[in-house]
C-alpha cells in the first residue's frame, strides 16, 4: 500500500520558482522531508513513555564559487529567500575548491512496498502486544528489572536541484527491542537483549513471544557468567557482528570524504593494494532489498548501486558524493545521505557486507584448540586505522566446540593487520538493520549491515587481568 | 492569540491539565576539513511539545507543523488514556532561579566572526604541526525556550550556546594519529585557540611510540576517558531506582565511593549549557548534592519519580529532543575538583599511564559498570614525565570499583565532556596490549 507522498501544494512550481533564485550558483539542492515518529517504552511493572511526533522542513544547500552554503528551516514558505540565504553562506567562506561530476537529471518517484504499515495500527494494540512481551520478561525467573521498546519512523522526502532533479522518496522502519536484566554476584544488573525490525512489514514484530522468554533467560546467563580474560585469540565472529565488524573497521575507511584531499591516506588507500586473502570480499550498496541503508537515489540525487569495496582480497573501490568523486577523478556511487533535513549530506555507508566465503562453521571452528566466539553486536567505533566493537554475547571455543559462556567480549585492533589476519570465511550470511551509524554529528543513520561467520587470528581481546 | 495560548485554551477543555513547552533555536555553524574551510550553515528550527494529563496518565504529542493547534491539542488527548501513570502534578506556578545563561556578546556572533576565529585557530595548529592535517567547526546557537501551563503560569528564556571542535590527524603508513579537543559553553571566549594550543602540545606529547606491556598500572584518565562513567550516572537516577536496576537503589546514607569523592548535578552553573532558570516541565533550577565525601545523598529527580520516591523534585526534568517527553536527567554533573594540576599529577606519579581518548564507551555494560574500551589515545609515564605514546591499547575495570577502591588523585582543571570532571588518577588499571 502506498500513500501520497506530496508534501505540499503546488510543490514542482513552488520548488521550480526556488531554484531560480539560484542564478548564480553552480548548483542548488533543496530537500523537503516530513517524519513522523512513535515511541513505546515499557520499564519492568510499566508503561514509561509513549511519545507521539512530526518533524517537518526542508533544507537548500548551495554551491557558490566552490564553497558550500546550508540553510535548514521548519517553515516552507519563502523558499526563493531560503535559497539566497545559503548563497549568503557560502560567500561568507570566500572563493573555494569544490567541484562536483556531473550529473544526469532524473524525475522519479519511488513509493516503498509497505505489506503492513504501522501507521494503521491502532496505538492501543502496539501497546498490548510491547505490554505483553514486556510482561513475559519480568515473569521470568531470575529476571530484576526490564526494558521493552517500540518504534517506528516513517518519512517522506522530496529532492530537487538545479541540474533539474526532482525526487520523490519514502522510507520506514518498525523496531522492537526486548531488554532484560538479572543481578550478578555482586548484585550488579547484568543485561541480554534481543530485537526484530523491518523496513516494510509492521508484522515483524508478531509472536515474540518466545524471543522474550529466551532473552530473559539468557540474562541469568549472562548474570552468571565470568568476564573474559584479556587476551590475544583467535575469534570467531557470528554473521551479524561481521556485519558490524566491516561497517566500523572497514567501511569508514572506504568513505571518500576524508580521502578526498589528504594525499598521505590516498597513498595507503592505493586501489589496488592488497588488504586480505583471496577468499575476501566487501561490498556496500544502497541497492540491497528491504535494508537500513536502502534508498533508490542518494540525498543529492544519484542513484545508488552495489560497489565492491574489496574483490578477491584487493582494494577496487570507495564510496563517493558528487564532490570527492570529482575531486579523485572517479563516479558517484550513491552514497551521499543526510540523516534529516537539518543536516547536508555527506559521504556515508548504505547496506555494507563481507560476501559470504566458501566454509562451513564446523569447517572454522574445528581446529581451534581455545579461543572466543563473539556473537551480535553491542556498538562500535573507529578512529580510521583503529577500531573497536562490542560483542553483545561471548562463548569459549574448546577443541572445536563452543563452550560456555563469557561476558564483556570487546574487540580491538588495527584494521589492515586483522583483515590480513581473517583466514576463514563461511558460506551463510545474514543481513540486519537494527544498526542506526553515527558520523560527526549526523546520527543515527539508517544502516544495513551483512556477513558471513569469519575467523580472526590473533585477535585482541579486552577484559579481567589474566 | 498566541499558539501557546490556543493550544492551552482548547486543551483546558479536554484535559485535567496541560503544558506546552515551545522551542526555538537559530543557529550558525561553519566547519574546515582537511585544513580549509568547507561549509556554512544556517539553522532555524522551532517546534512545540503538548503533555495533557487526563486521569492521571499522559498524553504526548510533539510537531513542528504549527499551523493546526487543533490537531495537537487532539491528538495529545487522544493518547492521554493510553499514556504513561504521572504520579505528580504540573506545576501551577513557575519559579525560576537567578541565572543568566545568555551572553549577549555570543549572541552577536555571526558567519564572518566564526570563519576569522576558526581560520586562526586552523592556522595556528598547522604552523606548528605542518605534517598534520585539521578539521573542525565551530557553531553558535540561540535558543528560546517558553513553557506555560493551563493554570496561566508562564516561563520564557533565552540562552546561548557555543560548541566546536578542532581535530588534528598525522598519517603515516602502520601509524595513524587523530586527537581532537572540543567544548560546550554558554560563552565563547577563547576557547578555539585553546584547542589548538592543546593538540600542539598533545601533537609533541605523541611524537614518540613506545611499547607498553599488558599489565596493571596507575593510570590518569583525562576528562574525555572519564565518559565510562555512564553507569554511575544511571545509578544516580531516580528512574533507575525505580525500576530497581539501580546499584545504589537502597544505599543512601551509605559510602558508596572513596571519601574524596563528591557528585553534584549543578543546575546553577552559569558557563554550562545544561543550565536553565527552570527545567523543562517548570521546576526551578538548584544544585543538587548526590554523593558527598562518599555517601550516597539522594538521586536526580523529575516531577514523576519525586513524588514516587516521596523527595522534592530537584529540576531535572529534561527533554532529550522536542519529540521526547521530560524524564529525569543531568544539567551538568560535576565531579568536584581537587587540588593539584594535571603537571604535578603526572610529575608525582613515577610510572604510570595518562589516557587521553577512547573509543567504545558505548559497547561496555550499561548498568553493571564493567567497561573494556580501545585507548586511542594513551601516553606513557616514566619517573613523572610523559615520555611518549602506546599504540592499541585497552583499558579494562568496572567504574564503580573504580570510584570505590582506586582512588589515588583528584585533579584540579575541570572541562566538560558529558560530566564536568577533573582528571582523576586510578591505582591498578587494567590495560590489555
Amino acid at each position: 500500500m502506498t500513500r501520497d507522498v506530496a508534501l505540499l501544494p503546488d510543490v514542482r512550481e513552488r520548488l521550480d520558482e526556488a531554484l531560480r533564485a539560484g542564478t548564480d550558483a553552480a548548483e542548488v539542492e533543496i530537500r523537503l522531508e516530513e517524519i513522523e515518529t512513535t515511541q513505546i517504552a515499557f520499564q519492568k511493572d510499566s508503561l514509561e513513555s509513549l511519545d507521539k511526533g512530526v518533524s517537518a522542513g526542508g533544507c537548500v544547500r548551495a554551491l557558490v564559487d566552490g564553497s558550500w552554503g546550508f540553510a535548514s528551516f521548519n517553515s516552507l514558505d519563502n523558499l526563493p529567500d531560503r535559497v539566497r540565504q545559503a548563497m549568503t553562506m557560502a560567500r561568507a567562506l570566500g572563493p573555494g575548491t569544490v567541484r562536483l561530476a556531473e550529473q544526469e537529471p532524473r524525475i522519479d518517484r519511488v513509493p516503498i512496498e509497505i505489506r503492513r504499515d504501522p501507521r494503521d495500527i491502532p496505538v492501543s494494540d502496539t501497546l498490548r502486544l510491547v505490554g505483553d512481551y514486556n510482561e513475559i520478561m519480568v515473569k521470568s525467573d531470575g529476571i530484576v528489572s526490564t526494558a521493552t521498546y517500540y518504534w517506528h519512523f516513517h518519512y517522506r522526502r522530496l529532492f530537487a536541484n538545479k541540474t533539474g532533479s526532482f525526487i520523490e522518496q519514502e522510507k520506514m522502519r518498525v523496531t522492537l527491542v526486548l531488554l532484560a536484566m538479572a543481578a550478578d554476584e555482586n548484585g550488579m544488573m547484568q543485561d541480554a537483549r534481543d530485537f526484530a525490525n523491518s523496513l516494510v512489514d509492521y508484522d515483524v514484530i508478531l509472536g515474540k513471544e518466545s524471543l522474550a522468554r529466551e532473552v530473559a533467560m539468557r540474562a541469568v546467563e549472562v548474570a552468571n557468567a565470568p568476564n573474559v580474560k584479556a587476551g590475544t585469540y583467535t575469534v570467531v565472529v557470528d554473521p551479524d557482528l561481521t556485519g558490524t565488524f566491516v561497517h566500523e573497521a572497514f567501511g569508514h575507511l572506504s568513505e571518500a570524504d576524508f580521502v578526498h584531499e589528504n594525499p598521505d591516506w590516498q597513498k595507503i588507500l592505493t586501489m589496488g593494494r592488497k588488504m586480505g586473502r583471496e577468499s575476501l570480499n566487501i561490498t556496500d550498496g544502497g541497492t540491497v532489498p528491504e535494508q537500513g541503508g536502502t534508498m533508490k537515489y542518494d540525498d543529492e540525487g544519484t542513484p545508488t548501486r552495489l560497489t565492491y569495496l574489496v574483490r578477491d582480497g584487493i582494494l577496487t573501490g570507495r564510496l563517493h558524493s558528487r564532490e570527492t568523486a570529482a575531486a579523485l577523478g572517479e563516479s558517484p556511487t550513491g552514497n551521499a545521505r543526510a540523516v534529516n533535513y537539518r543536516y547536508p549530506p555527506i559521504v556515508r555507508m548504505t547496506n555494507t557486507s563481507i560476501e559470504p566465503g566458501p566454509h562451513t562453521l564446523d569447517d572454522i571452528l574445528s581446529d581451534i584448540k581455545f579461543g572466543i566466539y563473539a556473537v551480535r553486536p553491542h556498538g562500535g567505533q573507529t578512529s580510521l586505522e583503529q577500531f573497536t566493537f562490542g560483542a553483545d554475547q561471548g562463548f569459549e571455543i574448546v577443541n572445536g566446540e563452543i563452550g560456555r559462556r563469557v561476558r564483556n567480549v570487546s574487540i580491538s585492533g588495527n584494521l589492515f593487520k586483522t583483515l590480513e589476519n581473517i583466514d576463514m570465511i563461511s558460506n551463510d550470511r545474514n543481513w540486519e538493520s537494527i544498526g542506526g551509524c553515527g558520523k560527526h554529528v549526523q546520527t543515527p543513520l539508517p544502516v544495513g549491515t551483512g556477513g558471513p561467520h569469519i575467523r580472526i587470528q590473533d585477535c585482541v581481546v579486552g577484559g579481567d587481568a589474566s | 492569540m498566541t499558539l501557546i495560548d490556543a493550544i492551552l485554551e482548547k486543551a483546558s477543555k479536554k484535559a485535567d491539565a496541560a503544558e506546552v513547552f515551545r522551542a526555538s533555536t537559530e543557529t550558525t555553524s561553519c566547519e574546515w576539513a582537511a585544513d580549509k574551510l568547507k561549509l556554512a550553515e544556517a539553522k532555524e528550527a522551532s517546534g512545540v511539545a503538548l503533555r495533557v494529563l487526563i486521569g492521571g496518565r499522559i498524553g504526548f504529542f510533539a510537531s513542528n507543523k504549527i499551523d493546526d493547534p487543533d490537531m495537537i491539542v487532539d491528538t495529545a488527548c487522544e493518547l492521554a488514556p493510553l499514556g504513561s501513570e504521572f504520579a505528580g502534578e504540573f506545576r501551577t506556578a513557575y519559579e525560576p532561579a537567578d541565572v543568566d545563561v545568555f551572553h549577549e556578546p555570543t549572541a552577536a556572533v555571526g558567519a564572518e566572526r566564526l570563519v576569522e576565529v576558526g581560520n586562526g585557530m586552523i592556522s595556528k595548529a598547522k604552523r606548528a604541526r605542518s605534517e598534520a592535517m585539521f578539521d573542525g567547526k565551530l557553531d553558535r546557537a540561540i535558543v528560546v525556550s517558553t513553557i506555560a501551563s493551563s493554570t496561566g503560569a508562564r516561563s520564557e528564556f533565552r540562552k546561548t550556546h557555543f560548541s566546536g571542535y578542532l581535530g588534528g590527524s598525522i598519517t603515516r603508513e602502520g601509524d595513524v594519529l587523530m586527537l581532537w579537543e572540543y567544548d560546550d559553553a554558554v560563552r565563547m571566549l577563547d576557547q578555539p585557540d585553546e584547542w589548538a594550543d592543546a593538540a600542539i602540545r598533545k601533537f609533541a606529547d605523541a611524537a614518540n611510540i613506545v611499547s607498553l606491556p599488558a599489565g596493571e598500572y596507575p593510570c590518569i584518565l583525562l576528562p574525555k576517558a572519564m565518559i565510562i562513567l555512564g553507569p554511575v550516572q544511571s545509578a544516580l537516577n531516580a528512574r533507575m531506582v525505580l525500576k530497581d536496576i539501580s546499584p545504589f537503589r537502597d544505599k543512601v546514607g551509605e559510602q558508596v565511593f572513596d571519601r574524596r569523592i563528591n557528585l553534584v548535578d549543578d543546575g546553577l552553573n552559569p558557563e554550562m549549557t545544561g543550565t536553565q532558570p527552570v527545567d523543562d516541565e517548570g521546576v526551578r533550577g538548584q544544585r543538587t548534592l548526590l554523593v558527598e565525601n562518599g555517601v550516597l545523598k539522594g538521586f536526580i529527580n523529575d516531577l514523576h519519580t519525586a513524588k514516587k520516591m516521596g523527595v522534592e523534585p530537584t529540576g531535572n526534568g529534561m527533554r532529550a529532543g522536542l519529540s521526547s517527553a521530560p524524564r529525569a536527567g543531568y544539567t551538568t554533573l560535576t565531579i568536584t575538583p581537587g587540588e593539584k594540576t594535571l603537571d604535578e599529577m603526572i610529575s608525582g606519579m613515577g610510572k604510570g599511564v595518562v589516557i587521553d581518548q577512547i573509543m567504545g564507551a558505548h559497547q561496555a555494560s550499561p548498568f553493571s559498570g564493567d567497561f573494556s574500551v580501545s585507548i586511542s589515545l594513551g601516553f606513557v609515564v616514566e619517573n613523572g614525565k610523559i615520555i611518549g605514546r602506546f599504540k592499541d591499547g585497552m583499558l579494562a575495570g568496572n567504574v564503580f570499583r573504580m570510584l570505590k577502591d582506586q582512588v589515588l588523585e583528584i585533579g584540579r582543571e575541570l572541562k566538560y565532556t558529558g560530566l564536568l570532571t577533573p582528571p582523576v588518577l586510578f591505582d591498578r588499571m587494567t590495560i590489555a596490549t
